[in-house]
C-alpha cells in the first residue's frame, strides 16, 4: 500500500466523523475527488512517512476549500493544481506546521486572487514555492508571503513587506526584486527595484476608485483627503484609503477615517503619492513620480 | 456545534482597543474561510497569547466544559435571580473562562503543584495528559510519566531500584546505582488517585513535590521545576489512605471538575463517533519548549501588583489567624496555638458573630498559602494580557487557591442563616463572600486614604539613621496613642490583630533604638 492509503486506511474513521459533522451539504463524491486528485498525489510524493496531522489538515483544507470555491468540485481548482505541483518543494514547511501552513497557503490565495484575480494568485503561490527552499521555518515561508502578497500589487502591504525585505538575504532580495535592495525612501515608491536615477516629473500611474454601478465603491464622485498623514478618498458614505506604489494602486476601506475626512480640506498629495479626483469622475487618478528616463 | 480539532483560535484571543489608525495587518493575507493563521513566527507570538491559544483549543476541541466561573466584567452585566434561593446568574460581559480548564493551564506556567477532584470519568487526567503534551511530552510519554496510586504501591514503584549488579557488588552505598523512575525527570508530574498511595509511599512523594529531589541509598536524584498534577474523587481526601497532612499542605490550587452539562451530549457522540481522542491531535502551534516554559514563568513573576491592592490582599489575609481564647499572651491568641496543643477547637464554643471572618475557619493562612495567591493572581492578570494584577484577578482566584488551605468552621454562625448555609459545601463562593465582605469592611474603614498602622511602617522604612531622640519619642507617642485607640474600640478583629502586632513591633524597634542613641550620649 502506497503511504496515502496506509494512512488513510488508518484514519478513515476520523476522517468519516468529520466530514459527517463538518461536511454539511458537501457532496461525498466532491471529497473523494478532491481526496484522489490532491490528498493522495501530495501524500504519495511524501519524502518519508506523512503524519497524521498532514492528512488531517489536507482532509481540512478540502472540506472547507470544496464550499468556498477555492477547490474544484468535479475538476481540480487552480489552487489544487499548483499546491499538488509545489507540494515536494513546500513538505519541509507544511511538515513543521501542518494546518498553520496549509490554511496559510489557502486564505493567501483567496486573497490574492480577490484582489488580483486567480492567475495573479497562481503566480504567486508558484513563486512563493519556487522560494521556499530558503525558508528555515513556517514563519518565514509566511514572511516571504507577505513581500510577494505585495509584489502581486497589495500596495497597501507595502509597509510590512519592506520590513520583512529589511531582514531578507540579499540574495533572496536579489532573486525576488532582479536587485540586492529595495529603496524604502515613500518619495520614490512608483521607481522600479534597483533604480537610483533622479526622479522625472509626476505622470500618470494608475486609475483606481469607479462607480458602484460598474462594479467601483463610490456612489459619487470622490474627494481627497488627507488623515493622519494618510491619503484617503470619500464620497460622503463611505471613505477609503489610497495605497500605490510601483506594484500596484489599491483602495482599500479606512472606516477609522471616516468622519476625520468629512471635515478634512481637499488634498491629494501625500508620502510621494497624487490623488486627483474630478467633479464628473468617480475615477481617482494616482499620480507619481517615476525615475528619471523610466 | 461543528469543530475543527487542529484549529488554534486566531490572535488576539483576547482583543483589546488600539489607538491610532490601523496600518495593514500582515495577517489579512492569511485572514480567510479556512481558518486564520498568526502570520508572526512562533517565537514572536507572545507566551501570553500562546498559552490563551492552547486555553481555547482546550475547551473548545478537547475538554467538554462549557462553563465560566471565572467571570470577569467591564461594563454593567445582565444578571438574572433565579429559583427559590434567588441564586444570582451574571452574563459577564469581559472574556471569562471555565476554572477546569485554565487554572490547571495557569499551573503550567508557574510550575506549582495542581489538585485535581471530582468523581470518576469527569476528565481529570485527561487534563493533566493534556497539559503534559502542551509541555512537549508525546502521548506515549505522557502514559509512561502517570504514577497511578494504588494501595501496593511502594517507594520503590515511586522512585526507582538499585541496579542488581551494582547492589551486590557495592562495598558502600555510593556504589548503589539507582535505575531512577523517568517521570522524576519531567516538567510535567502527573500522581493519579494520590489518595490511594500508602503513607510511607506518600512521604516519599513529599520530599520530591516540596524539596524537588528523590533519595534512595544515600543517592540523590535532583529534579527539575515541574507542574504537578493530582487526582484524587474524593474532596476531602478520603480514598483508600488518608492524605498526609503535609501533603495536602504542599498543594497549591485546588480545582473542581464540574458536572456533565447534558446539553452538551452531541458532543459526546462525535467524539464516539470519531474515534480519536484529543490528545492524539494536539496542534504544534501550542506546544510550548522548555526554554518557553521557563520564560513563562519569569514573565509571570515579573507581573506588578499594585500596592494598594497588596494592601487589601493583607486586609483580607489577617482576618483568619487570630483567635482570642487561645491564649492570654497577645501573640498566642492564634488559631495555630489551639492546633499546636492539640486541643480540639471545638473546646472553646466560641462561635463569634455573623460578621466576624475570623470566626468562619480554624485556621490562618500560611505563609505558603499567602505567596500561591500572589503566584497565581499574577499568572491570572498575565494570562488575560495585563502585565499589572488588577484587583478582579485577585477575586478570581483566591478561592481556588485557598480552597485546602482555609478550613471552614461550619458551625459558626454566618452559616445559621438560610441563605449562607450553602455555603458550607460551595467552599468557592464561599471564599469569595469572605474576600468581598472583607473588602466592603476595608471600604467602610477607608483604608485606601487612612491607614495609620501603613503609614507608621512607611515612615520606619524609610530608616532611622540620623533620627534625634525628641523625633523617635514623638513617633513612640504616636504608637502608643494609635494602641489606645484600639483599645477604646473594644472588640479585636484579626486585621487589628495584626495592627497591633505591628505596632508592638515599631514600638520595640524604635525603643531599642532611643536605649542606643543614650547610650552614645552617655558615652560621649
Amino acid at each position: 500500500m502506497s503511504g496515502a492509503s496506509t494512512l488513510l486506511a488508518a484514519w478513515r474513521d476520523e476522517l468519516n466523523a468529520r466530514f459527517a459533522r463538518d461536511g454539511g451539504d458537501l457532496a461525498p463524491d466532491a471529497m473523494l475527488g478532491f481526496l484522489r486528485r490532491t490528498v493522495v498525489p501530495i501524500l504519495d510524493g511524501w519524502d518519508g512517512e506523512p503524519a497524521p496531522a498532514v492528512l488531517i489538515a489536507l482532509f481540512e483544507l478540502g472540506l472547507v476549500g470544496l464550499r468556498t470555491g477555492l477547490c474544484g468540485a468535479a475538476e481540480p481548482g487552480r489552487f489544487e493544481q499548483a499546491l499538488v505541483a509545489r507540494a515536494p518543494a513546500l513538505a519541509p514547511l507544511i511538515a513543521r506546521a501542518p494546518g498553520l501552513v496549509l490554511r496559510a497557503l489557502g486564505n493567501g490565495y483567496l486573497n490574492v486572487a480577490r484582489a488580483r484575480g486567480p492567475e495573479v494568485a497562481a503566480a504567486w503561490l508558484d513563486a512563493l514555492a519556487a522560494s521556499a527552499a530558503r525558508c528555515a521555518e513556517p514563519g518565514a515561508l509566511l514572511d516571504l508571503g507577505i513581500v510577494l502578497g505585495w509584489r502581486a500589487g497589495l500596495a497597501e502591504a507595502r509597509d510590512a513587506a519592506l520590513d520583512r525585505i529589511a531582514r531578507f538575504e540579499p540574495a533572496l532580495i536579489a532573486a525576488l526584486f532582479g536587485a540586492p535592495t529595495i529603496d524604502a525612501d515613500p518619495e520614490r515608491r512608483f521607481c522600479r527595484p534597483g533604480a537610483t536615477g533622479p526622479l522625472g516629473p509626476a505622470a500618470p500611474i494608475a486609475t483606481v476608485g469607479g462607480f458602484v454601478g460598474f462594479g467601483g465603491p463610490f456612489h459619487r464622485p470622490p474627494r481627497a483627503r488627507v488623515v493622519a498623514d494618510r491619503l484617503v478618498c470619500t464620497d460622503g458614505d463611505v471613505t477609503l484609503e489610497l495605497h500605490a506604489d510601483v506594484f500596484g494602486a489599491r483602495l482599500v476601506p479606512a472606516a477609522w477615517a471616516h468622519a476625520a475626512a468629512q471635515t478634512a480640506a481637499d488634498h491629494g498629495t501625500c508620502a510621494g503619492m497624487i490623488a486627483a479626483t474630478a467633479a464628473d469622475s468617480h475615477q481617482v487618478l494616482v499620480l507619481g513620480r517615476r525615475e528619471a528616463g523610466a | 456545534m461543528t469543530k475543527r480539532h487542529a484549529q488554534v483560535s486566531q490572535a488576539p484571543t483576547n482583543p483589546r482597543a488600539a489607538g491610532g489608525p490601523p496600518r495593514f495587518d500582515v495577517a489579512d493575507l492569511y485572514r480567510g474561510p479556512l481558518g486564520d493563521v498568526d502570520p508572526r513566527p512562533p517565537e514572536a507570538v507572545p507566551l501570553d497569547e500562546k498559552l490563551r491559544q492552547a486555553y481555547f483549543w482546550v475547551v473548545n476541541h478537547a475538554i467538554i466544559s462549557p462553563f465560566y466561573d471565572l467571570e470577569f466584567v467591564d461594563a454593567p452585566p445582565a444578571t438574572f435571580s433565579l429559583g427559590e434561593h434567588q441564586t444570582r446568574v451574571v452574563l459577564p460581559t469581559a472574556q471569562s473562562y471555565s476554572s477546569y480548564v485554565l487554572l490547571p493551564l495557569l499551573n503550567l506556567a508557574v510550575r506549582r503543584r495542581c489538585l485535581l477532584i471530582g468523581g470518576p470519568g469527569r476528565g481529570k487526567t485527561v487534563i493533566a495528559t493534556l497539559l503534559g503534551l502542551l509541555a512537549g511530552y508525546s502521548p506515549r510519554e505522557m502514559k509512561q510519566g502517570i504514577q497511578h496510586g494504588q494501595p501496593q504501591m511502594t517507594i520503590a514503584d515511586l522512585l526507582g531500584n538499585p541496579l542488581p549488579s551494582s547492589l551486590v557488588n557495592a562495598t558502600t552505598m555510593d556504589e548503589v546505582k539507582i535505575a531512577w523512575r523517568k517521570w522524576l525527570g519531567m516538567r510535567v508530574k502527573i500522581i493519579d488517585e494520590y489518595n490511594r498511595i500508602p503513607t510511607r509511599t506518600q512521604s516519599a512523594l513529599l520530599t520530591v513535590m516540596a524539596d524537588e529531589y528523590a533519595e534512595l541509598y544515600d543517592q540523590v536524584y535532583e529534579c527539575p521545576p515541574a507542574a504537578w498534577y493530582l487526582t484524587a474523587n474524593d474532596d476531602a481526601g478520603g480514598g483508600t489512605y488518608q492524605v498526609i497532612e503535609a501533603l495536602r499542605d504542599r498543594i497549591d490550587v485546588v480545582v473542581k471538575a464540574l458536572h456533565f452539562n447534558t446539553r452538551f451530549f452531541g458532543e459526546l457522540l462525535e467524539r464516539v463517533e470519531s474515534g480519536q481522542r484529543p490528545e492524539d491531535l494536539v496542534p504544534p502551534e501550542i506546544v510550548f519548549t522548555g526554554p518557553e516554559l521557563d520564560r513563562m514563568e519569569r514573565e509571570i513573576r515579573a507581573v506588578h501588583l499594585p500596592a494598594p491592592l497588596l494592601r487589601r490582599m493583607e486586609f483580607f489575609a489577617a482576618q483568619f489567624e487570630f483567635f482570642e481564647p487561645a491564649g492570654r499572651t497577645i501573640e498566642y491568641q492564634t488559631k495555630d496555638t489551639v492546633k499546636v496543643a492539640g486541643v480540639p477547637f471545638e473546646t472553646f464554643a466560641a462561635r463569634g458573630s455573623a460578621d466576624d471572618l475570623g470566626a468562619q475557619t480554624k485556621n490562618g493562612l500560611s505563609v505558603r498559602a499567602l505567596t500561591t495567591c500572589l503566584i497565581f493572581a499574577k499568572a491570572l492578570a498575565w494570562f488575560r494580557g495585563s502585565r499589572e494584577v488588577g484587583f478582579d484577578d485577585v477575586r478570581q482566584i483566591l478561592p481556588f487557591v485557598l480552597h485546602d488551605k482555609l478550613v471552614q468552621q461550619r458551625d459558626a454562625a454566618f452559616f445559621d442563616a438560610a441563605e449562607h448555609a450553602p455555603y458550607r459545601a460551595d467552599l468557592v463562593g464561599w471564599i469569595r463572600v469572605l474576600f468581598d465582605r472583607a473588602c466592603e469592611e476595608y471600604d467602610r474603614l477607608g483604608r485606601d486614604r487612612d491607614d495609620p498602622v501603613g503609614e507608621a511602617l512607611a515612615t520606619f522604612d524609610r530608616g532611622l539613621e540620623g533620627l534625634d531622640a525628641a523625633t523617635v519619642d514623638e513617633r513612640l507617642a504616636g504608637l502608643e496613642r494609635r494602641l489606645r485607640e484600639v483599645e477604646q474600640g473594644g472588640k479585636l478583629y484579626g486585621h487589628l490583630f495584626d495592627d497591633v502586632l505591628a505596632l508592638k513591633y515599631l514600638h520595640q524597634r524604635y525603643t531599642n533604638y532611643r536605649a542606643w542613641l543614650r547610650a552614645r550620649g552617655a558615652s560621649t
